[in-house]
């Protein structure tokens, strides 16, 4: 993956641009700036995976949130998995200094264990991949009110907070933000649309006879 | 009265807040050789510590959902993590109340220098020459007491100082200022603008206060498009970067920060002799004695300090004797339309940061067919779009759609970028209730006693938000697109009061000291040494968001108080 690459070069070309403006305007502080983006990119790295001791989940807990981050956002063509984001982590994190978060991660995570040993007579993470995709099937097929598989009403609460985290810990990662092809967050000398984004449009509108 | 250590000097001017009517009134002082003394109920702002521009949301472990994940439970910081706000609708031992009896109203307060301009939308839109006399159009409401060509000189000076970007269009609603170019129209707008045109809806270069060349030592806008978190080279206006601080350069602005002001005390004849408040650091109460005394503490809170302010020469409160401090309060209409719009799939992926906001918005169009559209006043539209920084929440609808797998990072591609927004932001008629007054029973950490809002809505605004949603709709149709309704709001569809941040008008201006408390220089009328350089001074709240409207009348005031203090006459 080259994108934590990239993303190191334009932040730094950032820092050199905004370097420049703040000097030419003769104002002053801006090491205390850079420092804390150094600051950043040190906890950045620390960040990576692989060494990670939960802090607010056990360990079969935390192995079933990767299992589920893998499953709701896997790796493809356009970039890693959510677990390769650091959807776990984030999670975990977030559990350890918020108990009311920490108790719906618990919580749900037993009732997925109940429901899938119910099913299959193991837990969520020992079950094999069709199982698991299976209740997963189950839990969308509730959310939007399908009755025609087995009712895992219950779990719906629970499987959009870990959707929605999965989802927010990718799409706000390295990966999850050159996945979708966000562009800026640079310094400029000059703003401009470019010329084959404008014809786009108006080919658009054309269509739409506006 | 509580006992007090008053300080013997007595400072020629105080200023009590330093948000867009305090910073600019320190500033023009200042500069004409005034000493002025601010109090500032929070801390000195420090932009390197606190703002978060160019931050990605992996450079914090929570992402932007705020520590433990707050955002998550609606605990978060209003308006995001990376913003620069300071304050909310709710604020640690500092309640108000609303009435039992009436529609809810939030009140929105920053204790910081600079106040709500560090993070606000930065939109500078001057009032029209029909905007000063909206009695006279329609019968409703009240005429100001000065006119478009008494403040245009200012709109000049503050569009001038500050910086704004804009365009020149010959269009009465909205008057052409003194304009930085603007940026380019970016993709999507383009597109909204082609069918604002097919509905007859003007779509021009947005105007906010952002600069696109150097002035006063300020680099010209990057375009990152992160105004609301906060701009460190200060290429928009904020109070703080663009007004307090070269202010305190000229060694003639003092700060107190951490000064949360009680009361106001006069002496004889009624005029005002100090401001006692309450110095957060130590908790100790404090005096300080003044020739002249500036409140700019934003609407509700100057007219809170008044209305605190009962003194042997103003039982009712400082400078109340018309009994009209605290009422008329208004808000901004709101009404807000999303739509995905199909048409945009595939749009080539670009950087569409920009200037900060939008490069374009509509000014309202009907004023000269207002009996024809059924209500009276107008609303401008703003619009948003583009390819925005990913962040917490930006693809769970996109999630949601798609149930789980590959074919969430599909969606989620398919989708960045397509959404489309319109905000009405629309005039409210004063009106007899809505207003806001000293709550009997409760007093906030300091002993303050706090304000109790009443706050109605009336058929004008309902029928002008009705408008607003048939004009989103059709403009979302007319792009392919699938309206989506707005998120908070009241019954009757319109945004909560005070949940636009534009409250106005609890202090009005006026000829007539019956039936208003200042007069067009923003000075008491029942205490010449007295001003009001915030919104409260608006007699109506037009469709412009109201900043610029406070710096012009801010300047023109400081302007006419250097004179008089000059000439002797203060």
């Amino acid at each position: 993956m080259t994108t934590t690459g990239e993303t190191g070069v334009t932040r730094r070309e950032v820092l050199r641009q905004l370097a420049l403006a703040v000097t030419a305007a003769g104002a002053g502080a801006f090491n205390v700036e850079a420092a804390r983006v150094v600051h950043a990119l040190a906890g950045e790295a620390r960040a990576q995976p692989g060494g990670y001791s939960p802090a607010a989940l056990d360990a079969h807990q935390f192995r079933t949130v990767v299992r589920l981050a893998e499953l709701i956002v896997p790796a493809d063509d356009g970039g890693g998995s959510a677990v390769d984001a650091g959807a776990p982590e984030f999670i975990d994190l977030l559990c350890s200094r918020n108990p009311d978060l920490r108790r719906l991660y618990v919580d749900g995570l037993a009732w997925l264990d109940a429901a899938t040993r119910s099913a299959h007579d193991r837990t969520f993470a020992d079950a094999s991949d069709a199982q698991q995709r299976g209740m997963l099937d189950g839990l969308v097929a509730a959310e939007r009110g399908d009755s025609s598989s087995p009712d895992l009403r219950p779990g719906v609460g629970f499987f959009n907070w870990v959707r929605m985290m999965t989802v927010d810990a990718y799409y706000t990662s390295p990966i999850g933000i050159a996945d979708v092809g966000f562009r800026g967050n640079r310094v400029l000398a000059a703003y401009e649309t470019p010329r084959e984004a404008i014809e786009f449009v108006t080919r658009k509108a054309d269509e739409l006879e506006l | 009265m509580p006992s007090v250590q008053p300080r013997t000097e007595v400072h020629d001017v105080v200023v009590i807040g330093s948000g867009a009517g305090g910073a600019t009134v320190a500033h023009v002082l200042t500069g004409l050789g005034v000493r002025v003394t601010l109090l500032e109920a929070g801390p000195m702002l420090d932009p390197y510590a606190e703002f978060k521009e160019h931050r990605w949301p992996y450079d914090y472990d929570h992402r932007g959902a705020d520590e433990g994940g707050r955002g998550y439970f609606g605990r978060g910081k209003p308006f995001g993590f990376f913003t620069t706000t300071s304050g909310g609708w709710e604020l640690d031992g500092e309640p108000y109340t609303v009435a039992d009896d009436t529609g809810d109203f939030w009140w929105f307060r920053s204790r910081i220098v600079g106040g709500r301009t560090n993070h606000y939308g930065r939109i500078s839109l001057r009032f029209s020459d029909y905007d000063f006399k909206p009695y006279d159009r329609d019968g409703l409401g009240w005429n100001w007491p000065i006119g478009y060509d008494d403040l245009a000189p200012y709109y000049d000076k503050a569009e001038t100082f500050i910086g704004v970007v804009g365009s020149r269009e010959g269009l009465r609603s909205a008057p052409d200022g003194i304009f930085h170019d603007p940026p380019p129209p970016k993709a999507h707008e383009l597109l909204i603008q082609r069918a604002s045109r097919r509905m007859g809806i003007p779509c021009i270069p947005n105007r906010r206060a952002v600069i696109t060349r150097a002035i006063n030592g300020r680099p010209a806008c990057h375009y990152c498009g992160q105004c609301g978190r906060g701009c460190l080279t200060g290429s928009n206006y904020s109070a703080s970067q663009t007004q307090i601080f070269p202010a305190l350069e000229t060694g003639r602005l003092e700060v107190i920060d951490q000064a949360m002001a009680r009361a106001i005390t006069t002496g004889e004849s009624g005029n005002v002799d100090g401001v006692v408040y309450v110095d957060k650091r130590t908790g100790e109460e404090r005096r300080v004695r003044c020739r002249v005394l500036v409140l700019a503490a934003s609407a509700c809170e100057s007219a809170r300090l008044l209305l605190n302010s009962k003194t042997a020469e103003h039982p009712d409160g400082v400078g109340n004797s018309s009994g009209v401090v605290g009422r008329y309060l208004m808000d901004t209409v709101g009404y807000d339309i999303g739509g995905t719009v199909p048409a945009l799939e595939g749009l080539p992926r670009y950087n569409s940061d920009g200037a900060g906001g939008a490069h374009l918005y509509m000014p309202w169009w009907g004023w000269e067919r207002q009996e024809a559209l059924g209500f009276p006043r107008g609303y401008h539209i703003e619009i948003g779009g583009g390819y925005g920084m990913p962040g917490i929440g930006t693809f769970g609808g996109s999630a949601r759609r798609a149930g789980y797998g590959v074919a969430i990072k599909e969606q989620a591609r398919r989708d960045y970028g397509t959404r489309v927004a319109f905000a009405g932001r629309g005039e409210m008629i004063p009106n007899e209730r809505s207003f806001c007054e000293i709550d009997p029973d409760v007093v906030d950490r300091y002993g303050i006693p706090v304000l109790r809002f009443h706050f109605q809505w009336s058929d004008h605004e309902r029928l002008q938000a009705r408008h607003m949603r048939e004009t989103f709709n059709e403009l979302i149709t007319l792009m392919g697109g699938e309206p989506q309704p707005p998120g908070r709001r009241d019954a009757a569809g319109i945004s909560i009061g005070g949940s636009i941040i534009h409250e106005v008008g609890t202090v009005r201006m006026g000829d007539d000291p019956r039936t208003s408390a200042l007069n067009g220089f923003c000075q008491a009328h029942d205490a010449r040494n007295l001003f009001v350089c915030d919104a409260a001074g608006f007699v109506s709240n037009p469709d412009k968001n109201p900043t610029l409207t406070i710096n012009a009348l801010a300047w023109r005031a400081s302007e006419y108080l250097a004179e008089a203090m000059r000439s002797g006459e203060i």
